[in-house]
């Protein structure tokens, strides 16, 4: 198995983005007096990025361009929510996951039409969807949710957070603070020493991790976190993305090309019916099944060490 | 491919269900609303529900006592003062969920207005029980230096619940295992005893449970 981290295809995800078209929304316009009612700004957003740091700067944009809005102006950051479609999208969740769970809730539309169309809201955060935060604190809570996902990946990985934990000060300060920089170097210095190589103290510091850390969303159901191995023990035959979903979502996804699935309907009459067998879409593309998921891991994590895996049907 | 490996602290996914039914039963014979919320497709969890008016005597007023059971005392029917006390109002939701990948029991809970069904907030929880439950801290870290409570999403119904972060669980449950006799079958009531003083002084669990 090769270590390295193929640095061409870490470089071209980071790199990565999602045109958006926000608009305010119509009832928040009309209760903050916002005159310029049908303006939008269109926004290049990396797919690594996450709602809340673009939030200030949205609000602003808004505030200024309808001339100064003051009560634009006074909106808590704390409060600013966006959703598509009137769905709440939720801010701990990177863009381009939030981009590709919409654009499979599409059936009809394999690919959406671009720009990514976001609706800004300033008022009524639905705080029984989405995790409510507190005044001045959004950056730190992003943060916050940012490093809890990679200490989650590392006790995946190794049984334990020591790699995170090992890390300098300054090193653990630098994953946060490059990555919200966008500074593609400085955040891998740090997080190769996190994803290279497999864990520490298991046959001599083996080359596979225990587990990959991995999250699988299927439109209606709850997240999928399951502790997968890598690699078969007996055979060290690494498991390829197709075998490991087929094993843990066998309702929703065969390894057969063109398989199919069966699962009862979701009309509530409890009859089994097939279903053509879903895609599964990670930074936007269709991952072939046959690629090794110790290799996507490496390599096509996101930033957060977790591989977000979206099922489209 | 799915596989688990047993560490000191830890609890199967197999144990805990099996745990969780037995807690059920008993508090069921006790009286007590814990019950085991099972959907389709997704492996069970317990919740309990609990009238924080009732579980806690308010600070004004102290509540009498007979036959060693605290009677609730019924507010004026005065629908003014009804509103203005906090603790007529508020439901706390605790569920104890199992997290395979930390291969143990994980905390969730909720608070909302019993009257609106408003979510009420850790601060709007905490003002309404007398000296505050001053172990819910929002600025609270970890070893890991992690946020000891934070909101989450749950793990099932997908919406924001706070919980108490995992990963000192299997080292303190170690700990407290290994301090206690006949703590064979009992790794559930044990941790919820433990990261229950949290709602102090609200009881999760009580001694009748482990007779």
């Amino acid at each position: 198995m090769q270590g390295a981290i193929d640095e061409t295809v870490a470089e071209r995800l980071w790199d990565g983005q999602v045109p958006l078209r926000i608009s305010v929304h119509p009832a928040d316009a009309a209760a903050l007096g916002v005159h310029s009612k049908s303006l939008s700004l269109y926004l290049s957003v990396h797919r690594f990025s996450y709602l809340t740091l673009i939030a200030t700067d949205v609000r602003r944009f808004f505030a200024d361009a309808d001339g100064g809005n003051a009560r634009l102006g006074e909106v808590d950051d704390a409060d600013i929510w966006f959703e598509c479609k009137g769905e709440p999208l939720k801010w701990h969740y990177p863009v381009g996951l939030l981009a590709d769970m919409t654009t499979a809730a599409n059936a009809a539309i394999p690919i959406a039409p671009l720009p990514w169309h976001v609706t800004v809201r300033f008022l009524n955060f639905p705080a029984d969807k989405l995790l409510r935060g507190h005044s001045e604190s959004m950056l730190s809570m992003t943060s916050d949710a940012f490093m809890s996902m990679i200490k989650e990946a590392d006790f995946m990985r190794n049984g334990n957070i020591k790699k995170v934990m090992g890390l300098s000060k300054q090193d653990q300060t630098q994953l946060w603070e490059s990555f919200a920089a966008h500074r593609f170097r400085d955040f891998w210095n740090v997080n190769a020493q996190l994803v290279a190589g497999g864990s520490e103290g298991v046959n001599g510091g083996g080359s596979y991790p225990r587990f990959v850390p991995m999250r699988v969303y299927v439109a209606g159901c709850a997240v999928v976190q399951e502790p997968v191995s890598p690699v078969d023990g007996e055979s060290d035959h690494e498991y390829t993305l197709g075998e490991i979903l087929s094993n843990i979502l066998p309702r929703y996804y065969s390894s057969i090309p063109g398989g199919q699935v069966s699962r009862r309907s979701p009309n509530g009459t409890g009859e089994v019916t097939t279903f053509p067998a879903a895609v599964p879409i990670l930074h936007g593309i269709e991952v072939p099944p046959d690629t090794p998921l110790v290799w996507l891991s490496r390599n096509c994590s996101y930033p957060d060490n977790f591989l977000h895996v979206v099922l489209r049907f | 491919m799915v596989e688990q490996t047993a560490a000191v602290g830890t609890l199967s996914q197999q144990q805990f269900t099996c745990e969780a039914a037995s807690l059920v039963e008993k508090a069921k014979a006790l009286g007590e609303p814990w019950t085991l919320v099972e959907a389709a497709d997704q492996p069970a969890y317990l919740k309990r529900l609990v009238s924080v008016r009732s579980a806690v005597r308010p600070a004004t007023d102290e509540l009498p006592v007979s036959d060693g059971v605290v009677d609730v005392e019924e507010e004026p029917n005065d629908g003014a003062t009804l509103h203005s006390d906090p603790l007529s109002e508020i439901t706390l939701e605790v569920h104890a969920i199992y997290s395979k990948t930390w291969q143990c029991p994980v905390l969730y809970f909720s608070a909302w207005s019993a009257n609106t069904g408003t979510p009420v907030s850790l601060d709007g929880l905490k003002n309404a029980v007398r000296d505050g439950l001053p172990d819910l801290d929002l600025t609270a870290r970890t070893a890991y230096h992690m946020p000891f409570i934070a909101q989450q999403d749950h793990p099932v119904l997908g919406t924001p619940f706070y919980s108490i972060h995992p990963c000192e669980t299997a080292m303190l449950m170690a700990e407290m295992l290994s301090n206690t006799d006949a703590a064979d079958g009992r790794y559930l009531l044990l941790w919820l005893s433990l990261v229950g003083t949290i709602f102090h002084p609200i009881a999760l669990v009580h001694s009748s449970y482990f007779n």
